[in-house]
Formats: C-alpha cells, structure tokens, sequence
C-alpha cells in the first residue's frame, strides 16, 4: 500500500471571485513508503498547493487524499492525525522560531501531540542529533544562532514530530553551497535511518539529482512526469520547454552524445566521472 | 591610459560592537585593500560570515571604518558632510526585494532616489520611464510591487538605482530569494547595466552567476584569499571547495577526470569548453 | 491568493470622480459634510440627497457597494433615530400613552439625523471608492504643507503613512505563512477558551514581531541608500494640478451650498 496516494485532486484559488484560478488540476499519483522523491515545477506551478493538501492544511475543491490508506478529506479524526503523521516544514522555516530556548522550541511540535515530557525530551535530543546541533545549543535562544543553525533548529521541530512522510518546501533556499550540503547530507542520512519517506521541493535540479530516488515534475497544475531521475532527467528537451534547466553534466553529456560518444545517462558529477572514465578505458 | 578606480579600499579594518561590554569587538575585516577600476563587473565569492556584506556596506557608507580609508570616485566614505555625494555614485540592491521598496506603485518607488536628490519633476519622469524601460518593467509602471514575482520586485529595485544615475551599483545577494526564472531575469539586467559602463559589484553564492563577472574576488574571514578573471579563480578547484565553495559542474568533472590521468585544459568552465575537451581527449574529433 | 488584497477600498473606474484631484476631493466633501449641517428644512433635505445621489451616479460605483460601506453604521442610526423619537420633546404632541411621548419635532429629528449620518457616511466612502489611499497620502501631504510652519513633521507622517500601507500587504502575507507553518507543528489556533486562544497566538505573534523589526532595519538601510534624510529639498516626480474638470466640481458644490442656504432661508427651518 503506499504511504501517500491523491485521487482527483483539484483545488481553486479564490473561488466563487472573478479572480478565480486553478491551482492543481485533478492529480493523481501515489508515493511509496521510503521513497526519497524530489518535487520540482517553476512557482506557480501548483507544488506548494499539492503538498499543503497532503497534511490537510488545505482542502482539495474535489478529489482524495489517503495517508496510510486513510481518507484525511473527509475524516475528522484522521484528519487531524495526518498533521503529525506528515511533517511538513516550509521554506524559510527558521522564522518560525519563537520560544525561548532551541530546546523548547524544538520540543513544541511534540507537546502539541500531547506526548508525555520524558518522550517529548528524548525525540528533542534524537532530533537535535538529526540536524546536527551540538547538544549545548539546546540551552541557547534560537535567536542567537547563526543563520545555518537556525535553518536546522526549526527542520529539528518537524523532525522531532517523527512523522511518517517528511515535506521540506526548499529547505535550502539562500545558504551558502557549505551550508546546502549539509542541509541534504542530514534529508539523506535521515530517511536512511529511520526509513521515513521524504518530499523535497526545489527549484535545484543538481540537488535532486543528487539525492532524490524519484522525481515528481510539476507544471501547470498538473503533474508532468514522475518516474526515476533517470526517467525524468532524460528529457531534458521536455524540462526546458516547461522551464525547468538540466544540470550543466546533463548538458555535456548531450553534446559528447550528439558528436558519436555511446554513454548512458549522467547527471551528477560523480556519475559523469565514472561513465567517462570507463569510455576512455575501453578506447 | 588606465581606467581610474571607483573604489578603493586602503588598509581598511572593521568590527562591529561587541554585544556584551567586556567582550573584544571582533575584526571583521583587517587591512583590507581592494581597488575596483570604473565600468568593471566583480562578482564577490564566500561562505556566509566570510566579511562579504560587510563590504558591501563600507562602499556605501552604511558602515564606517573603524581605520583605513575608502574612496568612492575620490570621496572619502568616513566624511559625514559628502554622504549623499557617495550614495548618489554607488547604489545598492539587497536581497529581500520586498525590504526594500518603499512606495505603493511601482513608478513611484523607482522615482524614490531622484525625489531624495531633488532632481526636477519633469527630468524625475524621464528619468523614471528610461529606468523602468531598461529593466523591462515599463508596462507594470502603475501596478503595486506586492503583487509582483520576487524577480520582478528586484527589477524594479534595480529600476531605482538607475533612475538616481549611480555609475556603480553595489548588490547583495540579489537572487537568493528567487525561483531560477527570477535569476535569470536578474542576471540579464545585470548584464545590461554592465554593457551601459556601470560598475557592478555582485556578492553570490551561485558560481554560474559568478562566472559571468569580469573578475571575482573570493573572500574568507574577512580576507580576499582569491582575485583574477573566472577562469583564473575556478582553476584552483581545491582551494575553492576547501572555502566550502562550489566550482562549475564542468569545471570540476574536468578537474576530476585530469586526476585520473586525462588530458584536459585547466581553466574550463562551461559546458561546451568541456565537451570538446573531453572528446578531443578522447580522440573522437 | 493572499496575495491579490487590495488596501482600502479603492474601486478601479475612470469616472469624472475618478479623474478629480485628491486635493479637491477631500476639501470638497469637507464642504459637503457642513452643508449637510446646514439643511434645516425638507425641501433643502431633499436637495442634499439628490446632490447625494447624482454624485453616486456620476462615479459609476455599484449601488450595492455604497449600501455596504452603510453597514456599519445601521445600529447607529437606530439608536440615534430611536432616541429622538422618544426624547426629544416639542411640536405637535403625536402620541401621549403612559411613559410614551412622540412629538412632531421628535420624528423630524429622528429623520434628519437619520438622512444626515446616512448621506455624510455614503459620500465619504466615494471618496475612498474614487481615490487609491497613496493619492490620499499624497493629498493629505500637501493640503497640510502649511502646518509645516509650525514645525509639524507632515513629510515624515505622510512617509509613515506610506510605508504602512506599502508594507500591510506583506505583513498580512507573512501573518498567513507563520500561521500555516506554526499549524504545520500542530498549533491549535481555533479551539480553546480565551484564555488558551490568547495563548495559542504567541507562537505566531513573536516571529511576525522578530520578523517586522529585522525589515524595519533592512528598510531604513534601503532609504539611507537611496539617499532618505527626511528634510528639505525633496522633491515629487507627480505634481498635482487642478483643472477645469475640479474647477466646475468646485462651482457645482458651491451652487448646491448656495441652494441649501436660500432654501433654507425661502422656507424656514423645520428645527429650531
């Protein structure tokens, strides 16, 4: 059965005003436990809408959502459990920090779930580890961190929820390249561990690249293509008709292609290496 | 002849006040020198923290040195009296476009800067419709900028600046808050002011934004640790990542593929460059 | 979307209203709300609000919208009308039952007052209708220039005032992200007590604080760099001029005012 699954999902934006528009129209797909699947579409193309639907933040105009094989549309109960089951963290979330200390900021997500102190404490440590903030830091104020580390305390907020299906909305938007591979290490190392499914929104193909085991392509409202990266990344004819750039690798790849190289596919650096070498070794 | 420098930076040291009183304000830069000639396009490289806003703030007298001098066009940035004087020769584009903008309409915030210097009302429209046209906006002049794309708010910023006919404009990070579509509206108007012999200072985290300057400078702790034309500075891969920054994809496969022994140039940086090496290296050509 | 809110209740047309310097505008209907004062009789009444109801027509404004701007106020003019009827005492006794006494100056009273807030408060909100609030701003600036000689900041007021209205929109923005995140996390914002509502809004509250001051800063860097002092010597790309389409405005409300005294003067006055 699979973690996430979205039946006919149709959403309107101010509806029932001339201003009307539709957000996503009647999608479907579904994502399988411990998937790792990247989300990318350019704004506006109904990626942000798709996943506030998927903690029930938003309710769809028609169409289902199941979580674990639950309705959460129209059951209040589950509904209210798909909060906690599916973590959702947006972008720019360190500017939702608020309280006074990282520990207690971190442990607020938990005590809304109404989880007893001793538990709550131990998921705060886990999820501290998680996103790799020393344990002294814990005692600090979230304000007086530095940008990187606030970025991860408020990850570690959601985190800290355990959810089952983890969404981060571009979570490394704005960090210098040091501070965005940590960021992905940590996306990578957690779903390793704890086997949680992952969506990753961003507008960064050589991130995704790097990571995701599938990759959801939004456009228009609707979803354009989702399959492997190698499924995707393919067609990079397609990606830039919709707006969408290839890693720069891909773009070489074409080229060596076009000029009579036999390689298959390549779209991170590490990959391109060892295709290359091997080509230069059978010369 | 040489082209005289916009700005210069001579032994420049800073540090902002420390929060609690014992504590020593730590330097930010120290003995910072830099010279940029007029009608050059610098990109500024480093990790966040490596002293690059703070720069970017002592060009225009935002922040003051606490010793050493900086010129702008010859004008002294610590001289309380000529303030204006430098902030009408280098403007500045930040990276939150909405923290920024300041009027409910778009043309009235690009006429923001020359209603400051006091220009005439008449010269101010001219002014304001030759900007907005430039950076491709003209058609939105009347609508509100919160209802625009983030790479349109920076446009209009952008808009501002040379409505005030600044010859330098100093920017801090002006994509990192925007989709690739906002980037890249944002860097082709970057391009234009360079082709209209304006001074470009870019601070970015994005090396294919990099690549495109005339010269980038790379800093670390408050020091420039790199300077010379793209090709020059990306050559040294291993230095660069070692700053926790990236190279180009295709300047790193090269680099990597070198060090397993195949013969490929130094100094590639795009995709085409790249490929041809590769298939020169290869012999299929 | 969020996003699309409009400040004030500015309604898109180009009607002659629409067209009309601010600054006429807003020193015109200061005119009008007196003259409203000054109907003593029906038949000066009944001029006032057919004046009304031209201008209504004029600015092309949907009837249904001048009706909802007088929402607001419909208990008011109950209570008001309701007072009179049964306080004020004089005329013609009307009816004289127990504790109940309505005189015929009673019910004038009652209508007037009535006729009175209602027409003041419709032709107000045409003038929000027919003005974006920076034309407004942008008025009000300069039909208080001069204050200025008795060292009132109206510059910096009217900056003040822009800004406010620049940065609503993003502010309202940023409410709605903080709350989405904040509900992300399981945050109850709807159920509880007072007490627990008031509570559930901290999580919200000190991000939007944090995040209001940490622009604050960045704008004022932003204005410093665009070379903001505050003083003198600014000055406007858009100058105001007034032309013969506020001129004959001017001339219209002046004729009205002129009618309302003369009927007043023809006819006496209802109300003493």
């Amino acid at each position: 059965m699979p973690i996430i699954s979205v039946e006919h999902l149709t959403h309107l934006y101010n509806k029932g005003t001339p201003s009307q528009n539709t957000a996503i129209e009647d999608i479907s797909v579904e994502i399988e436990k411990g998937e790792l699947v990247g989300i990318i579409g350019h704004t506006g193309s109904g990626k942000s809408t798709l996943v506030q639907h998927l903690n029930g933040l938003l309710k769809p105009d028609s169409g289902k959502v199941l979580i674990d094989g639950k309705d959460i549309v129209n059951d209040k109960k589950a509904a209210r459990e798909a909060c906690f089951k599916v973590g959702l963290c947006f972008q720019y979330p360190e500017y939702q920090l608020f309280e006074e200390t990282v520990e207690k900021d971190i442990a607020f997500g938990p005590k809304n779930m109404k989880l007893p102190e001793d538990e709550i404490k131990k998921r705060v440590v886990r999820a501290a580890a998680f996103v790799g903030l020393k344990p002294e830091l814990l005692e600090k104020s979230p304000f007086d961190l530095s940008g990187g580390e606030k970025r991860r305390a408020a990850i570690a907020g959601v985190i800290a929820m355990e959810p089952q299906v983890l969404i981060l909305d571009e979570p490394t938007a704005g960090l210098d390249p040091s501070g965005r591979d940590k960021i992905l290490g940590m996306i990578k190392n957690y779903r390793e561990q704890t086997g949680s499914t992952v969506l990753l929104v961003s507008h960064s193909m050589e991130d995704i690249a790097k990571i995701a085991t599938k990759v959801l392509v939004m456009n228009c409202g609707k979803i354009e293509m989702y399959g492997s990266v190698d499924e995707v990344y393919s067609q990079s004819g397609r990606l830039r008709e919709i707006g969408l750039n290839v890693p720069q690798v891909s773009k070489i790849f074409d080229i060596l292609r076009q000029n009579g190289l036999k390689l298959d596919n390549a779209y991170t650096v590490d990959r391109a290496v060892e295709l290359i070498t091997k080509a230069a070794a059978n010369k | 002849m040489e082209k005289k420098n916009i700005i210069q930076f001579d032994n420049v040291s800073f540090a902002y006040e420390a929060a609690e009183e014992e504590a020593q304000p730590e330097k930010v830069v120290d003995g910072f020198n830099l010279k940029i000639p007029e009608g050059q396009f610098v990109a500024v490289l480093g990790h966040n923290g490596c002293g690059k806003s703070t720069v970017a703030k002592l060009i225009n007298g935002i922040l003051v040195p606490v010793s050493g001098k900086i010129t702008v066009d010859g004008i002294d940035t610590s001289d309380d009296s000529r303030i204006t004087d430098v902030r009408r020769t280098v403007g500045m584009v930040f990276q939150n476009p909405d923290n920024q903008i300041v009027a409910t309409i778009v043309e009235d915030d690009v006429a923001f800067g020359p209603e400051n210097l006091g220009v005439e009302p008449k010269e101010i429209r001219r002014r304001v419709d030759e900007a907005l046209k430039a950076v491709g906006m003209y058609e939105f002049r009347d609508r509100e900028p919160h209802k625009l794309s983030g790479g349109q708010k920076q446009r209009i910023a952008i808009a501002g600046i040379i409505a005030m006919q600044t010859k330098c404009i100093v920017m801090d990070e002006p994509t990192a808050m925007l989709d690739p579509k906002g980037r890249q509206e944002v860097m082709d108007t970057i391009d234009m002011l360079h082709k209209r012999g304006i001074t470009v200072i870019l601070i970015t985290h994005y090396m294919d934004e990099a690549v495109r300057a005339e010269r980038i400078i790379v800093m670390d702790s408050g020091e420039i640790v790199s300077d010379g034309t793209p090709k020059e500075v990306f050559k040294n891969v291993e230095k660069i990542k070692a700053l926790g920054l990236d190279v180009p994809q295709a300047t790193e496969l090269a680099y990597r593929l070198r060090k397993k022994g195949m013969n490929l140039p130094d100094d590639i940086l795009d995709e085409q460059e790249c490929a041809e090496a590769i298939l020169k290296a290869l012999e299929v050509k | 979307m969020i996003k699309d809110i409009t400040i004030g209740q500015y309604f898109i047309g180009d009607s002659v209203l629409h067209r009309m310097d601010a600054r006429m505008k807003i020193v015109l209907v200061i005119a009008y709300i007196v003259s409203v004062f000054l109907c003593k009789n029906f038949w000066s009444l009944g001029l006032m609000v057919a004046f009304s109801a031209i201008c209504i027509l004029i600015s092309k404004i949907p009837f249904k919208m001048v009706l909802k701007s007088l929402r607001p106020i419909v208990i008011i003019v109950l209570i008001t009308s309701i007072l009179n009827l049964f306080y004020v005492r004089g005329g013609t006794a009307l009816v004289d039952w127990h504790f109940i006494h309505i005189t015929t100056k009673g019910v004038y009273t009652a209508i007037f007052m009535s006729v009175r807030i209602i027409s003041l408060v419709a032709i107000s909100s045409l003038l929000t209708y027919t003005t974006t609030p920076t034309a407004l701003t942008d008025a009000l600036e300069r039909l208080m220039a001069p204050l200025k000689l008795f060292k009132v900041p109206v510059s910096t007021l009217a900056m003040m005032m822009t800004l406010a209205l620049r940065f609503i929109p993003t502010l309202v923005e940023e409410i709605e992200r903080i709350t989405n995140a904040q509900k992300a996390r399981g945050a109850d914002i709807s159920n509880g007590g007072f007490i627990d509502r008031i509570k559930a809004l901290i999580p919200i509250i000190v991000p939007l604080f944090i995040s209001a001051i940490r622009r604050a800063y960045e704008l004022a860097d932003a204005m410093d760099c665009r070379c903001y002092t505050g003083g003198p010597g600014r000055t406007r790309m858009k100058q105001m001029k007034l032309n013969s389409r506020d001129f004959v405005s001017a001339a219209a409300v002046a004729i009205f005012i002129a009618a309302v005294v003369l009927l007043n003067i023809r006819f006496g006055a209802v109300l003493a």
